[in-house]
Formats: C-alpha cells, structure tokens, sequence
C-alpha cells in the first residue's frame, strides 16, 4: 500500500485544522477524495482531536484553600515590603500625598455644615496604607507582612537566614 | 472588626477592577475561583505536583504584579494562563539543558517511526465512563515528551494556532506542525493500546 | 422632608460620628494582651502548662499558616499603653516592649535573647476594632515548627 509521503500527512493536518489557505485546502479536498489512505489518516487525527478536547483532565489543586493562598500571599508581601535602606522616610515622597488629602479634605468641608474636620477617608482594607510599619536591625532577618481586613489580622513573619 | 462586603458573590470583572486598586480579598476570591484550572494547566505542562504546584503560585505572584497590565482583551482566566504557560515553559527549558544529549536524539528519531504507522481507529471511549477516558488520557499525555506534550495541550486544550504556539514555544511552524503531528499519532496509539514500533 | 435640610444635617451627623470615633481612638486607654503561642503538627506535648489557644485565634492562624496545633505557651496583660516603653516577658528568651508614639500609633519592639529582632509600628484603631497584631518566625530549636507573638486588645 502505498505511504503517503510526511509532507502530505502534515498538509492534511494542517487542512483538519483550519490552518490551510483556499487554494491549498481545496487541494487537500481533492486528495482526500480520491486517496482512502489519507481520508483514514484524516479520521484518526480528527477522532483523537475530539476526544481531547472534549476530556482534558480535571485537576484541582491538592493543598486547601487557606494554606495554598498563604503562601502566595506571604510571596506578594515580600515582594511588597521596601528594601531596608528604603525604609527611611523621604520628605519629598509625602509631598505627593499633600494634593489629593488636601482636596478630599476640602471637598469635605465643602459637604459638611457645622462640622469638624475628621480622619479623611478610610483606606482601603488590604492596602498597605494599613501594613505596619518595620523596622529590622538585624541584617540576618528578613519580613513579609500584609493586613486582611476579613480576618482581622495583621501578619507579619520573620525569616533568619 | 469592619465589615466588608462578601467577594464570593461578585463576578470576576468586579474582583479584577477591586484587585487592580490594591484590595488583596478580592485577589484571593480570584484565586480560590481558578486555582484548579491554573494548577491544572501548570501539572499537564510540567507532570510533577511539586513543580506545578510552584508554578502556579509564582503564577498569581506575578499575576498580582502585573494587574495594572491586565486590558480585559481575554478573560482574566485565559491572561493568567498564559502566564503559568510562560513559566512552565521557561521551567520545562532549564530542565532540558541538563538533559543528555542521547534522549533528544531518540526523541526524534521516534517521531520518524510514527510517520510510518499504521492508521488505526480512535474510539477509546467505548465501555469505558467518562472519568476513566480523562484517566486514561492523563496517563497517555505522560507517556509523551515535553515539547510533544506542549504543543498538543496548546493546540488542542488552549486552542492556539500554529503561529501563537510557536511564539510560545520559541521554534518554528514546522516543528509545531511535526510536535503535533507526533503527539496527536503517540496519543492515538496509547489510546487504543497500540503497542509503537521500536 | 425638606431635602435641603435634611442631606446637610445628614451629612454633619456622619461627621460627627467619625470625629467621636477618631477621638475615642486617640484618647482612650489602650490595653493588650500578648500571647506567645507554639504551632506544631505533634500532638499536645506532655507539658501541662501549655494551654490550647481559643478557636477563633487558631482558626484564624490556620488560615495563613500550616501548622495544626497552636499552643499557648504564655499570656500576659499589658496594663495602659503609655508614651512610655514598658516591657513584658513572654518566656526567658521572649519579650516584647510596647509604646505609645502618638494618639494613633503604637510601637511594638520584639527581643529575642536579649536582641531586638523588629521594631513595628501599628495603628491603633486596627487594634481598637477588634483585630489582631500576628508576628511569626520559624522555631530555631525545633525544625518545622514557628512561634508566634498575638498581640490583641484586652477583655475588659
């Protein structure tokens, strides 16, 4: 029996998935008609095609919810927490707060009649306007911390090398 | 203790807009939503529990890093599995670069034999539930090479075409083509207990 | 109803709310309770004086951390947080100094052996809802288990 040659077998993969222009797959439509090799190479790639894609395996992740997020959030606050010589405060980087506190606090006043200035907007939970502030004077540790406004919990952990 | 409106309810374009304004709840509902899917792609790539299950974390680590990148042109399941994808792959290559040279040379030389195969009928399903068919082909999927195994969970399951799974892949259309070509004829033989010709 | 009235009054009452709330958070009395807890997956050790944390404490660890058992291995009361420093023993190796630095933050130092390990600066009102301060580290002594410092506030 005659072997078709790998070049048609990868056209005729090519023309079972949409991968051929025009001409080319109208070519492969008249191969297909005459050559009963090609159409059963066809159906097999086709079938197998099918089955995949209507059963890939269903896996779920074999950790629970809570201890797999825990780690990936212990990751984030690492990658969240300033480098020690970060951690001075520079005067110029608070002057970028000044604009948007002052006009929230003037919209404010604006609203209220016969108020009294409060606290400014409440942060958002989870944001590291409610992280703790840390300070490390051991070279040897390092700390990840971040704060969950659903737990109630401000976490922070500190690794030695 | 405040209160905070229950995430579980709100739909993913909401959890995603709350994310990408710093609010980690909402992250974490995303995550608990598609961590299987995540990890589930990352453990067909990568076939190890311990790789996948790093994979995937490092995944929503980076995820997080890059929300502000996030357009809303996919769906945020579909853009973070591109991201595991990227890793498992970049994983996938610095294992290969402590592979014996030998292993690749076989590898390809059985792709020759595949050519030659004889067709056989693909109908695995028969007598068998739907459970044990996704068994079987999670057991077939093993059996293959990596980049065999890449290019046919990225046809067939991410549904690229040839051109995005060589981006991806970082080889050309014809090795696509021929990774597919292979992958697709191995499963069909495991499917059906055909025994390859050595 | 007069809208006109009613929205600014409306508005003014919600200020004052905050304002009273900022205001009891800045001069009120803080007072806390510092727990040293031990978590391990071995069973309940033979030591009689460590005492099981409460539930809604573990199965708040439990959702951040690993392990399965938190044992309390002390618990003191801080009295008044003032501006001054006050330190509190929490076992040999163990002690923490508490201060207050201004009307809105509280400054938690954490000694090990003698060494200061981290210094944290917490809002108080976080601590004044309810919440809890959790710092953590690896057990140096046993591989695979951590110690934990609670800070929370202090029943009444």
């Amino acid at each position: 029996m005659k072997i078709i040659d790998f070049d048609t077998q990868l056209r005729l993969q090519s023309y079972l998935d949409g991968e051929l222009d025009p001409a080319q797959a109208k070519e492969m439509a008249e191969l297909l008609a005459k050559d009963s090799q090609a159409h059963l190479l066809l159906q097999e790639l086709k079938a197998t095609s099918v089955l995949l894609s209507g059963n890939e395996p269903a896996l779920r992740v074999p950790e629970s919810r809570e201890f797999y997020w825990s780690k990936i959030a212990r990751a984030i606050a690492h990658e969240m927490a300033p480098a020690p010589h970060e951690r001075r405060r520079d005067p110029i980087s608070w002057l970028g707060w000044l604009v948007p506190v002052s006009a929230a606090g003037l919209v404010v006043l604006m609203l209220s009649v016969g108020g009294q200035f409060g606290s400014g907007p409440h942060p958002r939970a989870g944001t590291s306007a409610e992280a703790p502030e840390i300070d490390s004077p051991l070279d040897d540790t390092s700390v990840m911390s971040f704060h969950s406004a659903t737990e109630g919990m401000t976490v922070v952990w500190i690794s030695s090398y | 203790m405040s209160k905070v409106p229950d995430k579980s309810t709100a739909n993913d374009e909401t959890l995603v807009a709350d994310s990408q304004k710093g609010d980690l709840e909402a992250f974490e509902e995303l995550v608990a939503r598609h961590r299987d899917k995540i990890y589930a792609r990352a453990f067909s790539l990568m076939r190890n529990e311990d790789d996948a299950l790093d994979l995937s974390q490092e995944a929503w680590v980076k995820g997080w890093q890059r929300l502000s990148q996030f357009q809303g042109d996919s769906s945020f399941v579909t853009w973070m599995t591109r991201i595991v994808i990227n890793l498992c792959l970049d994983e996938l290559r610095k294992q290969k670069r402590h592979r014996l040279e030998s292993i690749e040379q076989m590898e390809e030389e059985v792709g020759g034999v595949e050519r030659q195969m004889p067709v056989v009928v693909v109908n695995p399903t028969e007598n068998l539930e739907r459970a044990e068919v996704r068994q079987k082909i999670d057991w077939a999927l093993g059996q293959l090479s990596a980049a065999h195994r890449t290019a046919l969970i990225l046809h067939e399951f991410e549904e690229l075409e040839y051109k995005q799974i060589a981006k991806v892949m970082g080889c050309s259309i014809g090795t696509v083509m021929s990774r597919l070509f292979y992958a697709r004829r191995r499963m069909a033989a495991l499917m059906t207990g055909q025994k390859r010709e050595e | 109803m007069n809208y006109r009235i009613a929205v600014p009054i409306l508005i003014c009452l919600c200020w004052l709310e905050m304002v009273l709330e900022s205001a009891g958070a800045q001069t009120g009395e803080l007072r806390l309770k510092a727990q040293l807890i031990w978590a391990t997956d071995d069973d309940k050790p033979k030591d009689k004086q460590l005492k099981e944390v409460d539930a809604e404490l573990t199965n708040k660890l439990r959702r951040f951390y690993k392990w399965k058992n938190y044992w309390e291995v002390s618990c003191r009361e801080t009295g008044p947080v003032t501006s001054n420093s006050q330190k509190h023993r929490l076992s040999p190796k163990c002690e923490t100094e508490l201060k207050k630095i201004d009307d809105s933050t509280v400054e938690v130092k954490l000694y090990g052996e003698g060494k200061l390990v981290k210094t944290i600066r917490q809002p108080i009102k976080l601590l004044l809802r309810g919440e809890f301060l959790v710092l953590g580290g690896d057990d140096k002594e046993k591989y695979d288990d951590a110690w934990f410092v609670v800070f929370s506030l202090a029943k009444p």
